[in-house]
């Protein structure tokens, strides 16, 4: 059996955690560091990080923090946001990240999944798709969510595929933020449609989510964010609630 | 004896991370490519993402080959992590055929060769050493058959001469691959101890005390 892999989702901004609160023994909820290494303390099988800052400048940041994280956190890290070139993205796997999401830079430019994925190994590639459902079909969207594009989702990861992405972070916008759940329809067709793993994102607000997200969705892996930033659910918890439901998880 | 760690530095992945958790456990590391500093070396690892025939060309180039085996013929302990332990097999057919280097009899195959069509390549995720309790090594103190660690590969070590070889493997989709060999001092393991948490730590700190 396949482990599946419980991963929270830490938003940076200005090299700062935003929406985290206080967990008990934090002494800085603002610190990414310290999120990371409590969630990597508490079962966390990989972090990621969502790079949110406005300019440039502030990106720089970001590598300061993947520096730091990488001293302290001894399991797997992926940052994205933001990530628009191979520069970018090797700046970012020498400050000790394993992985790089990359999103808008890889509809405006789809080699670079390709130019990457030569580079670096395709198992460091992962491209994050945000897909929002118009009656039957779902489109991609980029810069944030903010923008519509033309391109169909389950095209646009067919492709991602072939040009060498290693996973897909596949967040459903219809469903995020409203805690009812993965969006399970579209998770499922595109876990059954490709190859690679598929880490779900995207509404998960209760035990029974994430459960449904492997059982319908499919998924290998469950991105969670506010959930575990509010201590609405703990890692533990999850992890004790799969593994209840047969669910091969790691201790 | 100088008991640093040397971790060959031949500007392929992420050295950064096994540095750090060398570093975190105690132990004085440098990353050095020079022929001089790994033949005279305590202790070696040789990490690695990417590509194996990029990898073992830029072995080629910096003149390393012949120093890593004349470190390993002296008996000192050289740990390969990832695509480092598939650098140590005789040949491998990740995209075309590249010879290694040669320390174990084998073969860098794709996992597709073992795994049922559906499951997922990459493979990434966290797995146990099946057969973990057999082992008496050293490498293996206070970890338990519990113990999970952070794989992920598109590629195996399929060891074919099996004599004298502590083959340790995991489990993906049903299909048993090796994920570490013991050759005396020669180990390798396709997992990232550098990143599996406490169980990849523990063994790590194993490794540095050996």
């Amino acid at each position: 059996m396949v482990k599946i892999r419980i991963i929270p989702c830490l938003d940076v901004k200005d090299g700062r955690v935003v929406k985290g609160i206080n967990f008990l023994n934090l002494i800085d909820a603002g610190d990414p560091v310290e999120q990371a290494k409590h969630y990597s303390d508490n079962g966390a099988d990989e972090i990621c990080f969502l790079d949110i800052s406005a300019s440039l400048e502030n990106r720089d940041t970001i590598i300061n923090v993947v520096k730091k994280t990488a001293n302290e956190v001894f399991i797997p890290l992926t940052v994205g946001g933001g990530i628009s070139s191979i520069e970018n993205i090797q700046a970012l796997l020498k400050a000790g990240a394993d992985k790089v999401s990359i999103n808008s830079a890889a509809i405006k430019n789809p080699n670079i999944i390709k130019e990457a994925s030569e580079y670096f190994g395709n198992q460091c590639i992962v491209v994050a798709v945000d897909a929002k459902k118009h009656n039957d079909d779902w489109f991609v969207y980029s810069h944030g969510g903010t923008k519509k594009t033309d391109l169909l989702a389950l095209n646009w990861i067919e492709k991602a595929q072939e040009l060498g992405a290693g996973e897909i972070l596949l967040t459903s916008m219809d469903k995020d933020g409203t805690k009812s759940g993965f969006d399970n329809e579209l998770l499922g067709k595109v876990s059954e449609f490709i190859k690679i793993p598929v880490i779900a994102s995207g509404g998960v607000g209760t035990l029974d989510h994430f459960y449904d997200g492997v059982v319908k969705g499919k998924a290998d892996a469950l991105l969670a964010a506010s959930v575990f930033h509010f201590n609405e659910i703990s890692i533990k918890e999850v992890k004790e609630y799969l593994k209840d439901k047969n669910i091969s998880i790691r201790n | 004896m100088n008991k640093k760690i040397l971790i060959i530095d031949y500007g392929i992945g992420n050295l950064r991370s096994v540095y750090q958790a060398v570093t975190h456990l105690g132990y004085e590391c440098e990353l050095s490519n020079k022929k001089k500093d790994i033949e005279n070396a305590y202790k070696i690892i040789l990490p690695g993402v990417g590509a194996f025939g990029a990898a073992i060309s830029k072995l080629k180039n910096l003149d390393l080959i012949h120093s890593i085996e004349k470190f390993k013929n002296k008996g000192n302990y050289l740990l390969g992590v990832c695509l480092g332990m598939q650098l140590m097999l005789k040949k491998s057919f990740e995209f075309g055929q590249n010879d290694g280097l040669n320390f174990v009899d084998g073969q860098v195959v794709n996992l597709n060769t073992i795994v049922k069509s559906e499951a997922e390549i990459p493979h990434i995720g966290w797995c146990k050493l099946e057969n973990i309790k057999d082992s008496k090594n050293k490498i293996f103190k206070n970890i338990e058959n519990e113990d999970m660690f952070y794989f992920i590969h598109s590629y195996y070590s399929k060891i074919i001469q099996k004599n004298d070889i502590e083959i340790l493997y995991s489990i993906y989709n049903d299909s048993k691959f090796t994920s570490m060999f013991i050759n005396e001092n020669i180990i390798g393991v396709q997992f990232h101890p550098e990143k599996s948490g406490a169980s990849g730590l523990k063994l790590l700190y194993n490794f540095l005390q050996l």
